[in-house]
């Protein structure tokens, strides 16, 4: 304190750059070095394993010149809206008071000081865009790596060009959300921006042009084949990283106070591997909220409200509430499958528009992945399961919701297992109606018509139903907060945690398989629809029925096996008595 | 929840209704903390019932596990004679909590309906719109309760726990964010519905409500410390 009093007067900033070294100081003097050291080695192995699998994903099969030339005239502008998305995301983070993650205690104390905002801001922004900055080097040198496998030249010259293209986009994805962030733009503003940039892009592949700077970097992603020296102003996207610093100080308050606390939750829900919780507070961090008024009325409820200033009469005894005491009775054990269907469109008749754009963008990746695993790297089935299990995580809300609020669920009188099922029927529709926008674009990307509807259509069906029980399964689960694993060893406990985390996941994928077997069938000459229908009835007929029935009998399952390990202790017991006894 | 209950199996005699409510040595631990200690009790189905107690007293534990909430560490708990949480008694008892309980995405008109029609609930319409006028929201019907304030949730959940069949009604700290109108249009539906032969059971540390009950519960520290006829002047003495 002596240091910082005795500080030269320069709005703070010494007295801040001191308390940031004396608490660096007290963060290392903590850390244990062999633990650390053992973290390293840990972090670089399995990013190292992770690295090598994502790098091979692409297969050996070298492009044809017709794919090459493809490449050669609608590469850049393909690149470019991936870069270019990117980026946006960047903007729409800075219109909700993003990119920086601040802890609370910093929102408190530091940017409530007479300090200035600028020189505060600054080191954190600069911590992230470190990390932002590497993991799009990474990102970018896998993307080498696996284009090298099917593109002519160097590797080397590919996964270097990857790595510099990666790092500019994070870097100006970053700068950008500093400078929308900074100057206040807001959520409508960014997302005009967003929308325009991608437009802009759009433009590019439509006209064959090069006007958009993501154009002329994703044509800089493919200077091994040829270089133009024009794709060098892609790297003027840089300048958004010094715009974005000067910008920073203008971060509203308001948001940072908000994400520091959601940023936190977040980061501990991720922790736990509480898909549901992370789902929750992402949606809460980018204000994404039901609409206060539904997309159309449909099946509005059928309350007959007083008009303006007139008293309603008591209703007469003997029909609801309370009138029916001593006659209440539970209902039926069948649960109306009309009330359930209705709750759960009205829940998707409020959904903002940012969750529909998404779950386009969703179905788009997913039918341009699949396209890419039709022609021939297998391996993009798990992008676009990934992008299944996504979408199936925000279809599935109406069956989330009424887990989030075990208080309503247990007030109901009903079997729980049939209200989950119940409140997947609508779900399931929906992830089929984004599958069969993924088959349009699939289309769109070229691929024939007449196949993409015989084999994209029982897909998409096949792969809506396992995606939703991909999706309920870890709904329903949770987080694990049972002890038995600390008990297990590690192999064992990494094993289980391991099909949790995945198996979700993994039913998507397996949803997609069809796709494989019709393409089988199609190299064989024989009918691809055909062969794709041979592969989703056992999918949907064997691993769907048992999800849907673990989703069913849950609890009596549960019951059932906590029965069956009651008796087992009991006669054990019994058994060690008769022995000491004897 | 509760398989094997004592209490739920009891014979009951010809032409005789079983309990409102009935604890057998109706117990909840924490570790080392006591939230209730063993607890006997029999409601009459028509009683009005209010449970007092200082904070940390285990009232909430209490209605928690009536409502098949929290599970006992011993003991067991029947509503209408049927083991609390099971189906018939979820049937037969409705649960207010103290902290209102919303979905995100349904509007309070949507609410309703839903609730009202999982509980197969005849001439709801006329009764939903009744419960709104009186506590004030039915303007407010077509939007989000996820974005009200505290007291417009508190009013949403009372709608939604009156607006369904019942009973039992078990209510926890009712009038925690009512404005003044809110509190007394609550007094009178509670009032009305016990008229019309709910068994209430309301667990309050404010003792307004205490004079209209016909018995008061006290519990301090989980220990049941008083078991008779409602007299606010003896209980705040009670509870000091």
């Amino acid at each position: 304190m002596h240091a910082l009093a005795d500080g030269p007067d320069d709005g703070g900033a010494s007295a801040l750059a001191a308390l940031q070294r004396a608490r660096r100081r007290r963060r290392l003097a903590k850390v244990d070095r062999f633990d650390s050291l053992y973290r390293a080695y840990l972090t670089g192995f399995l990013g190292s394993l992770g690295v090598v699998l994502l790098s091979n994903i692409a297969g050996d099969q070298k492009a044809s010149p017709s794919e090459m030339a493809l490449l050669l005239r609608r590469g850049p502008g393909v690149l470019g809206v991936l870069l270019v998305v990117c980026v946006a995301v960047g903007v729409r983070s800075g219109g909700r008071g993003g990119p920086l993650a601040l802890a609370a205690a910093d929102v408190r104390h530091v940017l409530l000081a007479p300090v200035d905002r600028a020189v505060a801001l600054r080191r954190p922004a600069l911590r992230q865009l470190r990390t932002g900055a590497f993991a799009g080097a990474v990102a970018g040198g896998v993307i080498g790596v696996n284009a090298s496998h099917r593109l002519p030249r160097l590797a080397l010259a590919w996964v270097g060009i990857g790595m510099a293209v990666g790092l500019v986009t994070a870097l100006a994805a970053f700068g950008a959300a500093l400078v929308v962030g900074g100057s206040r733009v807001g959520r409508r503003g960014s997302g005009l921006l967003a929308l325009l940039l991608l437009a802009w892009s759009a433009l590019d592949i439509t006209g064959d042009l090069s006007t958009s700077p993501f154009t002329l970097l994703g044509s800089l992603a493919l200077t091994p084949l040829r270089f133009h020296v024009l794709d060098l102003l892609g790297l003027g996207l840089l300048v958004l990283v010094p715009l974005g610093m000067a910008a920073v100080g203008g971060t509203s308050l308001e948001a940072a106070e908000d994400r520091s606390r959601l940023v936190g939750q977040m980061k501990f829900g991720a922790t736990l591997g509480d898909v549901r919780t992370v789902l929750v507070l992402r949606r809460q961090l980018a204000q994404e909220q039901p609409r206060s008024r539904p997309w159309v009325p449909f099946a509005l409820p059928a309350l007959r409200l007083a008009a303006p200033g007139v008293s309603l009469p008591r209703p007469a005894a003997g029909t609801t509430g309370a009138s029916r005491a001593g006659a209440v009775a539970a209902p039926g054990l069948r649960l109306p499958t009309g009330v359930v269907v209705r709750r759960s469109v009205w829940g998707l008749l409020r959904w903002p528009i940012g969750r529909i754009a998404r779950l386009l963008v969703l179905a788009a990746g997913a039918g341009i992945a699949v396209c890419g695993a039709w022609n021939g790297t297998k391996a993009l089935l798990v992008p676009a399961g990934l992008c299944a299990y996504i979408a199936a995580l925000d279809a599935v809300e109406p069956m989330a919701q009424q887990l989030d609020h075990p208080d309503r669920s247990e007030s109901v009188p009903r079997v729980a297992g049939q209200l989950r099922v119940k409140l997947l029927i609508v779900p399931v529709v929906v992830v089929a109606l984004l599958g069969l926008v993924a088959v349009g674009f699939a289309i769109a990307v070229g691929a024939p018509a007449g196949l993409a509807v015989n084999v994209g259509v029982p897909t998409a069906l096949a792969a809506a139903l396992m995606a939703c029980c991909g999706a309920a399964v870890s709904t329903i689960n949770g987080p694990d907060f049972s002890t038995s694993s600390v008990l297990m060893s590690p192999e064992v406990a990494g094993v289980k945690e391991a099909f949790r985390f995945g198996f979700p996941p993994a039913c998507c994928v397996i949803g997609l398989l069809p796709v494989l077997a019709g393409q089988a069938a199609f190299n064989r000459g024989l009918d691809a629809g055909s062969g794709t229908m041979q592969a989703v009835l056992p999918i949907v007929g064997i691993l769907g029925v048992l999800i849907f029935g673990w989703i069913r009998f849950r609890e009596d399952i549960s019951a059932f096996f906590a029965e069956a390990n009651q008796a087992a202790k009991d006669t054990s017991k019994a058994k060690g008595e008769r022995t000491s006894g004897s | 929840m509760v398989a094997d209950n004592p209490a739920a199996d009891a014979p009951v005699a010809d032409g005789v209704a079983a309990p409102a409510v009935e604890t057998v040595g109706l117990t909840k631990v924490y570790g080392e903390l006591v939230a209730l200690a063993p607890l006997t009790v029999q409601i009459e189905p028509g009683e009005r019932v209010v449970v007092v107690g200082t904070n940390g007293s285990g009232k909430t534990t209490l209605i928690r596990m009536l409502a098949g909430l929290l599970e006992p560490t011993e003991g067991t708990a029947a509503i209408a004679g049927d083991p609390a949480g099971s189906i018939d008694a979820r049937a037969a008892l409705s649960y207010v909590p103290d902290d209102p309980v919303v979905y995100d995405d349904l509007s309070l008109a949507e609410h309703i309906e839903y609730v009202a029609r999982l509980h197969e609930t005849e001439g709801w319409q006329a009764r939903a719109a009744y419960l709104l006028d009186r506590l004030g929201i039915d303007h407010r019907a077509d939007d989000l309760p996820v974005r009200f304030s505290r007291g417009l949730r508190q009013k949403t959940s009372l709608a939604l726990g009156l607006v369904r069949p019942f009973e039992v009604l078990l209510v926890d700290e009712p009038f925690v964010g009512l404005d003044q109108s809110g509190k007394a249009a609550l007094v009178e539906l509670l009032g009305e519905a016990a008229d019309e032969g709910a068994t209430l059971v309301i667990a309050t540390h404010q003792l307004e409500f205490v004079d209209r009950a016909t018995r008061c519960i006290a519990l301090r520290d989980g220990e049941l410390i008083y078991d008779g006829a409602a007299d606010s002047a003896k209980i705040a003495e009670l509870l000091g």
